[in-house]
C-alpha cells in the first residue's frame, strides 16, 4: 500500500518540523516541504508521486497566498487537489474569504496531536473540514 | 429715463425710482417733463435679501462641500484604520500563536515520548512547561478575542445542528480536571434531549469553558452544578458555585474588560476578559447573560441561547447561497 503524499508550504522554520513530526508519527505519509512559493507551479508539476492533499501554512490577508490557490484552481492537473489553509489567525469574515479563494478547509493552529490523525484521515479523503479550534 | 434717489437722513433709507419721460404736444415736440417718483424700498430690500439669501446659500454650499470632503476622508481614514486594525491582528495573531505553536507541540512530542524515553520526573517537568504554554495560549487567545470584540472584528463562524451535548462533553472533561485537587464536585443537570441549536459551536464551548473554569478557579469547596435545560425557543445554561459570591455592586464590573473583582485580583489568575467575552459572545448568538448573586452565598451565571436565531439562519442562509 503507498502512503498518501502531502505537500505543506509553510512560512517559518519550526512549523516545518512541527508538521514532518505530526504527519510521520500518525498516519505515516510522505511529507513533501516548499520553503517558498519560487517556481511553485514547476515544482509542483516535478513531484513524483504527486501529492493529494495540499496544506497552505498562510498569514491572512496575504495577497500571494490567494493568489496561489487560484493558480492551483487554474491548473488542470492540480485542480482536483484538496487545499487546505493553515493559520494562526482564523476569523469568520476569513472563513468566508478562504471558501471564496478556493480553500477546502481550514485548520487553526494550535495542532493537536491527540486529534490530528483523524483529521489527516478526513481530509485525505477529499472532505471538506473547517476546524476552527 | 429712469434713476434710482436713495432719500438722505432716514435710517434706514428709503429708495425711490424716478422716472423722467417727455411730454410731447401733437407735432410730437417736447414741450415738458414728467417727474414720477416712486418708493422702491420693498422692492429694493426684498432684491437685498434675496442676494444676501443667495450669498448665505453659497456659503452653505461651500460648508457643505467642505464637510463632506471631510466625511469621506474621515470614512477613508476609518477604512484604513479598520484595514490596518485588521491586519495587525491578523499579524499579532500570528506572530505570537507560530512560536507558541511549536512550544506546544514540541513539548508534546518529547512528553508523550515520541522523541525517545522520558523518565517521570522529566514528564512531570513537561507536563508544567505544557501547562504554562497552554495557560499563556488562553491569555493571548483572550487578548486577541477582545481586540477583535473593540474593533468590531468578532463574527461567529455560524453552523446548522450545532450538538450541544457533544459540545458540553470536553468542557466538562477540561472542569472535573480543575477541580481534581479540590473537595469541590460538579453536578450536571443537563436535559437528555436537548435540541440542536443554530450557532457557532466552537464559541459556545468557549462561553461554556470561561463560566465552569471560573466557577472551578474560584469555588474551593462545595458544588459547581451545569444545567442545561430547554425554555421554548431558548436554551437555557446556569453555571451555578459555591465559591465566595460577588458583591452586587460589582456586578455590573466583571463585565466590563480588564475589570476584576477583589478575589479576582487576589487570585492573580487570567485578565479579567473571560466574562467580557463570553457577554459579547452570547450576545452575538442573540442570547441574554446575567449574573445572580451576594457575598457569601455564591454566584450563579446564567445564559440563554435561541435555538434558531433568525439573524443566524440568515448568515447561514447568505454563506449558502454565496456557495452555491
Amino acid at each position: 500500500m503507498t502512503h498518501p503524499h502531502i505537500l505543506y508550504i509553510k512560512d517559518d522554520p519550526s512549523s516545518g518540523d512541527v508538521m514532518r513530526m505530526l504527519i510521520e508519527s500518525s498516519i505515516g505519509a510522505n511529507l513533501t516541504i516548499f520553503t517558498d512559493r519560487i517556481d511553485f507551479m514547476a515544482r509542483l508539476r516535478a513531484l513524483i508521486p504527486p501529492p493529494t492533499l495540499i496544506l497552505l501554512d498562510i498569514q491572512m490577508l496575504r495577497a500571494d497566498d490567494f493568489k496561489l490557490v487560484a493558480d492551483l484552481r487554474a491548473d488542470a492537473n492540480a485542480a482536483p487537489l484538496t487545499i487546505i489553509a493553515l493559520t494562526d489567525s482564523l476569523m469568520c469574515a476569513e472563513v468566508q474569504r478562504l471558501r471564496h479563494a478556493g480553500f477546502d478547509g481550514a485548520l487553526a493552529k494550535t495542532l493537536n496531536i491527540k486529534t490530528f490523525p483523524a483529521l489527516m484521515t478526513v481530509l485525505l479523503n477529499h472532505e471538506s473540514s473547517w476546524h476552527l479550534a | 429715463m429712469t434713476m434710482e434717489l436713495i432719500s438722505t437722513g432716514e435710517t434706514p433709507p428709503n429708495f425711490f425710482a424716478l422716472n423722467i419721460n417727455p411730454l410731447l404736444d401733437r407735432d410730437s415736440k417736447v414741450r415738458g417733463r414728467v417727474f414720477t417718483l416712486r418708493d422702491v424700498t420693498e422692492r429694493v430690500e426684498a432684491e437685498e435679501q434675496l442676494r444676501k439669501r443667495s450669498t448665505d446659500l453659497e456659503q452653505l454650499n461651500r460648508a457643505l462641500e467642505v464637510a463632506r470632503a471631510t466625511a469621506e476622508e474621515a470614512r477613508d481614514q476609518a477604512q484604513r484604520a479598520d484595514q490596518i486594525k485588521s491586519q495587525f491582528l491578523a499579524s499579532m495573531s500570528h506572530e505570537l500563536r507560530t512560536p507558541l505553536n511549536a512550544i506546544l507541540n514540541f513539548t508534546e512530542f518529547v512528553s508523550l515520548g515520541m522523541m525517545g524515553a522520558v523518565n517521570e520526573r522529566q514528564k512531570d517537568a513537561l507536563e508544567k512547561s505544557l501547562d504554562s504554554a497552554r495557560h499563556l495560549l488562553n491569555l493571548i487567545n483572550d487578548v486577541l478575542d477582545i481586540a477583535k470584540i473593540e474593533s468590531g472584528m468578532m463574527h461567529l463562524f455560524v453552523e446548522d445542528n450545532v450538538d450541544l451535548t457533544s459540545e458540553l462533553r470536553p468542557v466538562i472533561a477540561a472542569t472535573q480536571t480543575l477541580i481534581k485537587d479540590k473537595a469541590v464536585t460538579l453536578i450536571q443537570d443537563i436535559d437528555v434531549d436537548l435540541p440542536s441549536i443554530v450557532g457557532d459551536k466552537r464559541r459556545i464551548r468557549q462561553i461554556m469553558l470561561n463560566l465552569l473554569s471560573n466557577a472551578a478557579k474560584f469555588t474551593e469547596q462545595g458544588s459547581i452544578t451545569l444545567s442545561a435545560k430547554r425554555r421554548d425557543a431558548d436554551i437555557m445554561f446556569a453555571v451555578c458555585d459555591t465559591g465566595p459570591g460577588i458583591a452586587p455592586e460589582d456586578h455590573n464590573l466583571i463585565f466590563e474588560p480588564f475589570q476584576q473583582t477583589d478575589h479576582g485580583i487576589q487570585h492573580m489568575n487570567g485578565t479579567g476578559l473571560g466574562l467580557p467575552i463570553t457577554k459579547c459572545l452570547v450576545e452575538a448568538h442573540g442570547g441574554n447573560f446575567w449574573l445572580e448573586s451576594q457575598v457569601g452565598e455564591g454566584a450563579a451565571f446564567f445564559v440563554t441561547l435561541p435555538i434558531r436565531s433568525a439573524a443566524l439562519l440568515e448568515q447561514l442562509d447568505k454563506v449558502s447561497q454565496e456557495k452555491a
